[in-house]
């Protein structure tokens, strides 16, 4: 890797997605980072061309031509540094989520404690848990055995113990990983990560490494009741970099240029979404959804504490596993009735199959949002019975990924993303269109400064304000009523009804401030709230207030529903 | 720009490589002809362990008194009944294995045992050469034949004689194609919109089925049959692409290789048709970047299975119809509309030399 001590007057940052690469020039410009230009190529791990470098060249090549500042020399290879005349880059940076679908192992001691942390721990690793053992495991030993070595782990993770706690057990659980190590030949020996009571390393360690790689990380659970991931999910993106890098061709001449370690997608996301939670209103925090083609990372954090989870849904490989589990008849409620629902089948399996292609209709794109509608609504649901969502909403929701930050128009994008989030409280939406979300969380490890200044920038487009009240009024009651004071001292009230939206005009770089008086049995946050006047931002669909309840109730006859979404869709245009 | 990269060609030579997903024993040699079913390499996978605990079981005190005790070593073969471990004197306990196998190691007092294991064997599935020899895992075969790549297969594998029943790229397959001169063979027609066709075929029964499209609402009764269902198009009913279809008729009863599945861990490998046939061109290895002149099949709704030319990439983003902003080419279709298609919904038709 390269030294990081040279100043850093030009950075790229590399983001190789399954199915897209993208480029990303930041720089300096008075003073401040800005993102200057952003290059995407398809990304060309597949075959027929099965080496990631092309595709990064590509990237790069189209940022060059965005931009017009040379960043290869005549034989594609990255000038680093920066020359006096403004050729070439002083730092590059990488996140990926490329290679293989890891299959995981996990070994904990107690079902409520260890094990539950590692299983944590697991999720926020792009991967699939195969296997899982634990002491109360009803399986006999040879079962265990058995049952680990048929799953053929890639790694293996390994917690147990507090810090002043239980050696017998976990010396125990390291007896069997021993023999389960010993059956499996040695050239197909995952490595282990041991997260585990922290005096064990050294005992732990001398048992295993013998056998196979051996690794060791910050104890997921010191204490009883303290979980602490994060330095593990740091940990563990280090050893499963190292695993990618070895089946990807090509990646090893990139980690040789880089500054810091790739980063796999999901950690770099866990970083600034806990980073930007830190700088938030600590009783509200910030929810990132980056939705991908293979899976989709959420990340939720409040006020630093943050959960990390990584759901097999998505927009390509992803897809088919949502359909999986979701009945057609989920996603086809958002269909406006004209809609053929055989062509729209056909429509979304052959998506499946080709998940980079675009849709080349309105109705086309109608369908593929109405997919999209679902899958945010199931991840919602899903991070809900995981206990992970803040109980206040968020007062950021920041979302990355092509099916949620590419739209028609950017009511329309509003509208998808509340039909499938749901957001409760006062949130802003916020797109990363650039797909720089998780390339900042590569860079702020290093050179903390640049997503700062990055963030404040206009890098990240702000589609709007949302307010959410919740009652159990009739269609039509008055939820609240309120007004909104401009910076040049214009008042405009208003009054909003159950059931439709409101919309305040307030244009990006504006501020203005919101006064609400909710109705009697009105929420808009879980608690009561605490102050009724608030400063908000402009951002492009301006400030809105979505009536509809939550959840959002669909009429079931496929006409009065279509009545209904031409009535919203109107409203949310209606300024 | 790059792009996904679909290979229909004419009959030229193939490379597939073959191997296990452990090590094992390679069976063939560099040089050596194999046919389908020949086996290109072995693996035993160890399948049933015994943990045999000696310091619990004889009620010792450390693991240092067991491993006195314990008179077998590692890599020693074990039959029903051998003693594992013994104490001794007049009355001597003694540890029987559970069953016959393999000691695999000895530790803390502990013996782990072998007690079952199953054969894993790859076939070569290919009739060819064996070019190369990848040590313990297997080998390369080079085949030949016109190939056509698919969009979507139910994982089955056959091989058989080729019965095109396809006159047009929308011709619907019917049960009268379904005759009994057809049994045993591997039938392609443009688009199957009938679950029935699928239950005939399997009672006929047929080596395999080749469509363009299929409504996705099949694709489960298709997962389902015992033979091999190929789609080189993918969901719909617009038919099958005319570079697909050439090749299916003009090769009309040759031997065909019908793979319909994905080998686990090969990333983008495609299902795939390789139709005997002798090599009279060696078609020229081509980039998957988009650039004008070249061959491409469209993917996509509404222009699902069609084929034409790239006239030229479109500079810049182009917007589309329902407002979306992409890189896009200008395409000739085959008559000769000019369409403007997202790149990303084109795949470039053509062959790249990989195995």
């Amino acid at each position: 890797m390269n030294p990081a001590n040279q100043e850093a007057l030009s950075v790229l940052a590399i983001d190789i997605g399954t199915i897209n690469t993208h480029a990303l020039l930041f720089e300096i410009v008075d003073e401040s980072y800005f993102l200057i230009g952003a290059g995407t190529t398809p990304t060309t791990t597949n075959l027929p061309v099965k080496d990631v470098l092309p595709g990064v060249i590509g990237a790069i090549h189209q940022l060059q031509e965005l931009t017009g500042r040379i960043l290869l020399n005549p034989k594609d290879d990255l000038i680093i540094p920066s020359q006096v005349d403004g050729v070439g880059i002083d730092r590059l940076y990488i996140t990926f989520s490329i290679g293989k679908k890891l299959k995981l192992v996990t070994f904990g001691l107690m079902d409520d404690v260890s094990v539950q942390s590692v299983k944590k721990l697991a999720a926020t690793v792009p991967g699939e848990t195969v296997e899982s053992i634990s002491l109360n495991d009803p399986r006999t030993i040879h079962q265990q055995i058995d049952d680990v070595i048929r799953s053929r782990p890639d790694l293996i993770l390994f917690a147990g113990g507090t810090d002043r706690g239980s050696t017998r057990a976990v010396k125990k659980m390291a007896d069997l990983l021993v023999a389960i190590l010993q059956v499996i030949p040695k050239p197909q020996r995952p490595p282990v990560v041991f997260c585990g009571n922290q005096s064990l390393v050294k005992p732990i360690k001398n048992m295993l490494e013998a056998y196979t790689q051996f690794e060791s990380t910050s104890n997921i659970r010191p204490e009883m009741d303290n979980e602490e991931l994060d330095q593990a999910s740091e940990d563990v993106a280090r050893v499963i970099t190292t695993i990618q890098a070895s089946e990807v061709e090509g990646f090893q001449k990139l980690i040789r240029l880089c500054n810091d370690s790739p980063c796999p997608t999901t950690i770099a996301i866990g970083r600034i979404t806990r980073f930007l939670s830190k700088v938030g209103d600590p009783e509200k925090g910030v929810l990132s959804i980056d939705l991908g083609a293979s899976a989709t990372i959420t990340a939720s954090a409040v006020a630093g504490k943050l959960d990390l989870n990584i759901l097999p849904v998505g927009s390509g490989e992803g897809l088919a596993e949502f359909l999986r589990v979701m009945p057609f008849s989920e996603i086809t409620r958002w269909f406006p009735a004209e809609i053929d629902l055989e062509e729209a089948r056909d429509q979304i399996w052959q998506k499946t199959l080709f998940p980079a292609s675009i849709p080349m209709t309105l109705e086309a794109l109608t369908i593929e949002q109405a997919v999209y509608r679902q899958m945010l609504h199931y991840i919602m649901y899903e991070l809900s019975t995981r206990g992970v969502l803040a109980p206040n909403g968020y007062e950021t929701i920041l979302c990355s990924g092509m099916a949620l930050t590419q739209g028609s128009n950017p009511n329309q994008l509003l509208m998808m993303l509340l039909d499938g989030l749901q957001p409760r409280g006062i949130s802003t939406l916020i797109l990363d269109s650039h797909s720089i979300l998780s390339t900042l969380g590569a860079i702020s490890r290093t050179l903390p400064l640049l997503p700062v200044q990055v963030l404040e920038s206009s890098a990240f487009a702000n589609l709007a304000t949302v307010v959410s009240p919740v009652s159990s009024l009739r269609a039509g009651a008055v939820v609240l009523r309120g007004s909104l004071e401009y910076s040049n001292q214009k008042i405009r009230t208003f009054e909003v009804k159950q059931g439709g939206f409101t919309v305040l005009p307030l244009r990006a770089g504006d501020t203005a401030t919101l006064e609400l008086v909710l109705s009697h049995n009105v929420q808009v946050e879980s608690t009561e709230l605490a102050e009724t006047r608030f400063k908000v931002n402009g951002s492009v669909c301006g400030v809105v207030i979505d009536a509809r309840g939550r959840p959002i109730r669909l009429p079931k006859k496929p006409e009065i529903r279509a009545e209904l979404f031409s009535r919203w869709n109107g409203m949310l245009a209606q300024k | 720009m790059f792009t996904t990269f679909t290979q229909i060609t004419p009959a030229i030579h193939l490379r597939r490589t073959r191997v296990l997903p452990v090590s094992g024993t390679v069976m063939v040699r560099q040089g050596q002809k194999v046919k389908s079913e020949d086996i290109i390499a072995e693996a035993v996978i160890p399948t049933h362990h015994e943990l045999v605990d000696v310091v619990r079981i004889l009620g010792l005190s450390n693991s240092k008194a067991a491993d006195a005790l314990i008179q077998r070593r590692v890599g020693e073969t074990l039959g029903e009944g051998d003693i594992l471990a013994e104490t001794g004197g007049i009355f001597s306990r003694v540890i029987r294995t559970p069953g016959p196998g393999k000691v695999i190691s000895i530790h803390d007092g502990q013996i782990l045992i072998q007690t079952g294991a199953q054969t894993l064997s790859i076939q070569a599935r290919y009739s060819g050469i064996i070019i190369e020899i990848i040590p313990d895992r297997g080998a390369v075969i080079e085949t030949s034949g016109a190939l056509i790549q698919g969009a979507w297969g139910n994982g089955k594998f056959a091989v058989g004689p080729l019965l095109c029943k396809a006159e047009t790229k929308t011709s619907i397959i019917s049960p009268s194609d379904l005759e009994i001169t057809a049994r045993g063979s591997i039938i392609a027609s443009a688009v199957c919109i009938d679950e029935k066709i699928f239950e005939e075929a399997a009672s006929l029964p047929v080596a395999g089925l080749i469509f363009g499209v299929i409504p996705s609402a099949l694709r489960e009764a298709a997962i389902a049959q015992p033979y091999p269902i190929l789609l080189t198009d993918g969901f719909g009913r617009t038919g099958m692409n005319f570079a697909a279809l050439k090749y299916l008729s003009q090769y009309n009863n040759h031997e065909l290789t019908l793979n319909a599945g994905i080998e686990e861990d090969s990333l983008s490998q495609k299902p795939e048709v390789i139709i005997d046939a002798s090599v009279d061109e060696q078609a020229p290895a081509i980039s998957s970047r988009v650039t004008s002149g070249q061959m491409v099949r469209i993917h996509t709704t509404p222009f699902l299975g069609q084929v034409g030319t790239v006239e030229k990439i479109l500079p810049g983003l182009t917007t589309l119809p329902n407002g979306l902003r992409v890189s896009a080419a200008s395409v000739i279709m085959v008559n000769r509309e000019r369409k403007t298609i997202p790149v990303n919904n084109l795949d470039v038709i053509g062959f790249a030399q990989f195995s």
